[in-house]
């Protein structure tokens, strides 16, 4: 635990929508399967953070990830999710470098325009890099609860494939009554993607405020994630 | 002592469900094996103890069974079975099963198109095609097989799948090992079925259930064949939890909205108004002579037993010559439902015999269901991933087993809990 680098955001959004698997695949290296809520559909994962203290200051984060099988062993903490990122933006050079050479995630090359404006149970999240990239609505539809989730993310790049364990803590809030939204607009950030073909009401949708991430050394895996 | 993983485990253990255990990012197969009973005795103690406890009993309105936790015997008012018309316990229907007994032993001992069909299986099949007014009927061994042989045999690779997001497993299953193109339509979304079925050209099937068995709810017909006729789709009801429940003979949704003939394949169930086991497809004689050939679900199993079948055929007739069951039915969901207005519970969107109790708290819903238990009450607690997350609930299955004074003793157990747990 003392080996985590900690970051603190004020807020940290999520919205899974249904996209295909096929698309999902394509994203993903051998090795890596998506989950599937129902057959056929994958879940992409949008993802906004906003921190306000990290090794690199404060800046704000979009992240692009396919939901994905996490990996289990006898005997240890097991995830709540595991994730893929494919495209991180950030709004800052330093966070956009630092994430980049420490966890290998694969980032938009140019800083992002990102604005968080939080209203009357909802928080709205637009991002924008020359032109529009997406913008991301999350809804509050049940209870704030404690809580500390644990994640797995696997990375992949030139350099090898990486799992990095990380954990989140803070009040947290979830639910699955759509009311959310999503608008992806065709960008070099959401290239891999096909806007028609994923859903525009989220699956699933999830808030944690003023909370705090902790992300444990990367691991790097020698099977199982190579293209 | 309890290891660092393993006391986070048992602090964490409702964090997890089935879902986060079907898939494993692991080079060897068996990987996943020692996660998952590390969870599953956890989540054994903290509720999952609740599921499959054994029955001592007739599936009837009071049942015996053993608390699987504490090895306790205990007698309870059965609010769970889909026992709909509390025929599996009836004297007719069991003496029925038992002089098939005697008569043909205990199983069918080879596949319905070998040597398992048995002069009564013909006779069911005939009564059911009657009852349904249909051309023919075929018997699956199970509901399961049904949907799963009727599916699989008739659609193949590049044909497209339609179906509400919430059908059955065996719908999905049947779909899944078609390989046809499968599109989910948002649940009882006739608009979103418009937009799945747009631009697609070729074999179609639109599959829909006359009533969705977690919440109860009825299938907008009329719009689901409007929409499906307009794009050249063939139809597909499953009416298990709805054949002999609604319409006037009993027939199901179809009938209660005048849609019979449109409909092109009925799915209908033997395990829940009737009390039995099997599913059974209702259509035409052409129909019925293509699936003999390819539905493999029923090709590569054994036939159904004679002593369900003539137990079942029996359950058919008591049925169809006693519609005041039915009423009796449809009288007990009024009282019912009556009486958990009346204290403020929320049921959903149900307007059936199936009634969801809305909890909405994935944690407590173990915590409240064990004191159900302990009260009296043999009420299932329904999660994730069975529905979507923090919807979970129970679900009330109205028998016209049930008397006025046991639905009114269960809503009494069931409100005193809702209200000791702060849901009421």
């Amino acid at each position: 635990v003392n080996d985590a680098r900690v970051y603190l955001y004020r807020d940290a959004i999520n919205g899974f929508f249904e996209f295909p698997t096929e698309a999902a695949r394509a994203i993903l290296p051998r090795g890596i399967q998506p989950v599937e809520p129902h057959h056929g559909q994958s879940i992409l994962a949008v993802t906004g953070f906003e921190f306000h203290q990290s090794p690199v200051g404060e800046y704000r984060e979009l992240t692009l990830s396919v939901l994905v099988a996490p990996r289990l062993a006898p005997h240890q903490p097991m995830p709540r999710a595991a994730l893929y990122p494919f495209m991180v933006g950030t709004t800052t050079q330093a966070s956009r470098l630092h994430g980049s050479e420490v966890w290998h995630l694969p980032h938009h090359p140019k800083e992002l325009e990102i604005d968080l404006v939080r209203g009357d149970g909802e928080i709205r999240l637009a991002a924008r890099e020359g032109t529009a990239i997406l913008e991301l609505v999350v809804t509050v539809d049940a209870g704030w609860e404690q809580v500390e989730h644990r994640y797995q993310t696997f990375m992949n790049d030139d350099q090898g494939a990486y799992l990095s364990e990380l954990t989140m803590a803070g009040p947290f809030m979830e639910h699955e009554e759509e009311r959310g939204s999503l608008v992806l607009h065709r960008h070099p950030f959401t290239a891999a993607l096909d806007p028609p073909s994923i859903a525009t009401a989220p699956f699933r949708e999830q808030w944690m405020k003023q909370g705090r991430e902790s992300i444990f050394p990367l691991q790097t895996l020698v099977s199982a994630v190579a293209r | 002592m309890a290891t660092r993983a393993e006391a986070d485990l048992k602090s964490r253990t409702l964090d997890y469900d089935y879902s986060s255990f079907f898939y494993s990012s692991s080079d060897d197969l068996f990987t996943i094996l020692e996660p998952y009973t590390e969870w599953y005795d956890q989540a054994q103690l903290r509720g999952y103890y609740l599921y499959a406890q054994p029955m001592f009993s007739q599936p009837a309105t009071r049942i015996e069974l053993e608390e699987k936790l504490e090895q306790r015997h205990l007698e309870l008012l059965n609010l769970s079975s889909y026992n709909y018309l509390g025929l599996s316990y009836r004297p007719e229907v069991v003496a029925a099963a038992k002089r098939a007994l005697d008569r043909y032993g205990l199983g069918a001992a080879g596949s319905p198109v070998l040597s398992g069909t048995m002069n009564v299986h013909i006779e069911l099949e005939r009564a059911l095609a009657r009852f349904k007014r249909k051309p023919a009927v075929m018997l699956f061994p199970t509901g399961y097989s049904a949907n799963l042989g009727l599916i699989q045999g008739m659609m193949r690779p590049g044909d497209l799948i339609v179906a509400d997001q919430n059908v059955h497993a065996s719908i999905v299953d049947g779909a899944i090992l078609s390989k046809a193109d499968v599109r989910f339509f948002k649940h009882n979304r006739p608009d979103d079925l418009e937009k799945k079925l747009n631009g697609r050209a070729g074999k179609k099937l639109v599959v829909v259930e006359g009533v969705y068995s977690m919440d109860g709810d009825v299938c907008p017909l009329p719009d689901v064949v409007e929409i499906a006729k307009r794009h050249d789709a063939r139809i597909l009801i499953d009416e298990a939890h709805s054949t002999f429940i609604y319409g006037d003979r009993g027939r199901g949704v179809a009938e209660h909205f005048g849609l019979e003939d449109e409909i092109d394949i009925h799915v209908g169930t033997l395990s829940k108004a009737l009390g039995g086991q099997g599913g059974f497809v209702a259509g035409s004689q052409s129909l019925y002579k293509y699936l003999e050939g390819f539905a493999r679900s029923r090709l590569f199993s054994c036939a159904l037993s004679p002593v369900v079948a003539a137990g079942v055929l029996e359950s058919l007739r008591i049925a169809e010559r006693e519609p005041e069951l039915r009423q009796k039915l449809w009288t007990n969901v009024a009282h019912i439902r009556q009486k958990l207005q009346e204290h403020g519970v929320d049921v959903g969107e149900s307007t059936s015999q199936v009634i969801p109790v809305m909890i909405r708290n994935d944690r407590r819903i173990f915590e409240i269901a064990h004191k159900l238990q302990r009260a009296g009450l043999y009420l299932q607690p329904i999660v994730y991933p069975a529905v979507a997350k923090h919807r979970s609930r129970f679900r009330i299955s109205v028998s016209a087993g049930h008397t006025f004074d046991q639905l009114d003793h269960g809503v009494a157990i069931l409100t005193r809990v809702l209200r000791e747990e702060g849901i009421l």
